[in-house]
């Protein structure tokens, strides 16, 4: 593994994952990842397909039970809780796939939020000020509405609760290029907004142009820890675990 | 024209009290994937708590504690024995319901025997009304409209509630809901108690029309599935439609040609998987974990 730029001493471990291991069944896809996440800080996890990212993020929130090793949350152990409670202590997935409710419309995708939250986020007025679109779109079905928009949906419904870790998986996945430069604005804001994100992405120069730090996850281990500068200069270690 | 006319009141009674059924089926299922084997048996213990308070009490008494009952009943069923099998194969989760419902019957037939049984009204319930060309009894057109109301304060709560939202989300996506800190388990046991509290209380409040005995339960369950094929799984409207549609065709075909009107409604139900498998007001779409 490459040096690491260590998080600035003045920043506080916000995410902390020590020697997790996760399994599916008897296969072993995440082996002994440790990584951090400073308060603030967008960190991305890059790597080419099934090599454990997804897997990393579902072990966060408790989707995956980790097998070994640790999720803390500002200190606090994440492992054994399940899903709802880990939530509700601030740490919010934007799955792969959006999965938005669609047999409800818009409106009440944002109402659920806000009901199961249990502190409010940002407000609805603050939510269609980022995204005017879903004003626009309220009253529609989920799945009447465009992937640039189930995007967009997908991350105002978490940050309608009081985020303080944001796990953004693919979120241009899919998506045309006049919308994913959409979505990349709508990450900066959130980073703007001091909320600490982790961002998985297979769209490499998109997750580069927002992090501040990066990973390298391939075999289901962490390769390599550094800036998105030091990716983006080391054609060999893209080509290695990128294939880019 | 008369008899007609009978039948049809007949027919939407008897839907009725099959939608009351389907539709705790039909939610529990969607917001659990429960397929509940043992629903029949909280109509009949609802119908048995019914009878006894009827009886001793008042049948004022019986609507209240029936439903009370059975939703009792079914937490504790929920806690101590379905809620290990939510996450297993439908097969092992249609056995375990099956078991229980045979064990309800055995157990009512135990305590009440095999005999039917049947409480009466209050006097001033017993008189008919005159409808047009036919007369009807009061009873079984307040029956009709208490469960039409019931229903539709059943759809409010879905519709128009917080925790209605949770469970039809939870009807989509229960990871998605548990991920937005989304307590689907407290959801899904109030989904399940309401269920159980609904077929309950249609229990109580039919025994006055269908006598019961200890197989009441599965009497009604059967066609109450039919119902929720027919309808579309997971659908509350399309168990309101199934059952008046079920409840109809039972009653007039009952009327033509008595042996035919058990079969009529497999007839239908085989009708309609093979024209539209999702079922009248069903989604194809397939349902989430």
């Amino acid at each position: 593994m490459s040096a690491p730029p260590s998080v600035p001493a003045a920043v506080t471990t916000r995410l902390r994952l020590d020697g997790i291991n996760t399994y599916y069944g008897d296969s072993h896809v995440l082996r002994d990842v440790s990584l951090h996440i400073g308060a603030g800080e967008t960190v991305a996890l890059l790597g080419r397909n099934g090599v454990g990212k997804t897997t990393t993020l579902k072990s966060i929130v408790g989707w995956q039970k980790p097998r070994s090793g640790s999720v803390t949350l500002d200190g606090t152990e994440l492992v054994g809780r399940d899903m709802m409670s880990i939530a509700r202590m601030g740490v919010s997935l934007v799955p792969e796939e959006r999965r938005i409710f669609t047999n409800l419309t818009v409106a009440e995708n944002l109402k659920i939020a806000q009901v199961t939250a249990r502190k409010p986020g940002w407000t609805l007025e603050h939510v269609y000020e980022k995204f005017p679109r879903l004003r626009e779109r309220l009253t529609h079905k989920g799945d009447e509405i465009s992937g640039g928009e189930k995007q967009m949906l997908a991350i105002a419904r978490a940050l309608l609760q009081d985020v303080k870790v944001l796990l953004l998986d693919e979120p241009t996945e899919g998506l045309a290029p006049l919308i994913v430069r959409e979505v990349e604005n709508v990450i900066r804001e959130i980073k703007a907004a001091g909320i600490t994100t982790l961002l998985v992405e297979q769209n490499l120069y998109s997750a580069l142009s927002v992090a501040d730090r990066c990973y390298i996850i391939d075999q289901g281990e962490i390769k390599f820890e550094g800036t998105p500068q030091q990716v983006r200069d080391d054609a060999a270690l893209r080509q290695r675990y990128l294939h880019v | 024209m008369e008899a007609f006319f009978q039948a049809l009141l007949g027919g939407l009674v008897l839907g009725l009290i099959y939608v009351a059924i389907a539709v705790g089926l039909t939610i529990i299922f969607g917001t659990l994937r429960l397929v509940n084997f043992a629903h029949g048996a909280f109509y009949a213990i609802g119908a048995y708590v019914g009878l006894v308070i009827a009886q001793r009490i008042g049948v004022g008494w019986a609507f209240v504690a029936a439903p009370i009952a059975v939703a009792l009943f079914a937490v504790l069923l929920d806690r101590l024995v379905l809620r290990s099998f939510y996450d297993k194969e439908p097969t092992a989760q249609l056995l375990v319901t099956f078991g229980i419902a045979l064990v309800v019957e055995e157990t009512l037939r135990l305590i009440f025997g095999a005999t039917t049984q049947q409480y009466r009204m209050p006097e001033a319930l017993q008189g008919s009304v005159t409808l047009g060309p036919i007369t009807y009894p009061a009873y079984r057109l307040l029956f009709a409209g208490g469960v039409i109301v019931m229903l539709a304060l059943v759809w409010l709560f879905i519709e128009r509630t917080n925790y209605g939202l949770i469970v039809r989300a939870g009807i989509r996506d229960r990871v998605m809901v548990q991920l937005l800190g989304g307590n689907i388990r407290q959801a899904s046991t109030i989904v399940f108690a309401l269920g159980a509290a609904i077929a309950g209380l249609v229990g109580a409040a039919a025994t006055p029309i269908y006598s019961i005995d200890p197989g009441t339960g599965f009497a009604f369950l059967v066609p109450s599935f039919v119902v929720v094929v027919v309808g579309g799984l997971g659908s509350f409207w399309g168990a309101v439609l199934g059952g008046l549609l079920i409840g109809e065709l039972q009653s007039l075909t009952n009327l033509a040609y008595a042996p035919a009107s058990n079969v009529v409604i497999y007839l239908c139900m085989a009708l309609v998987l093979l024209l539209r498998p999702q079922g009248l007001l069903g989604e194809s779409e397939v349902i989430r974990q």
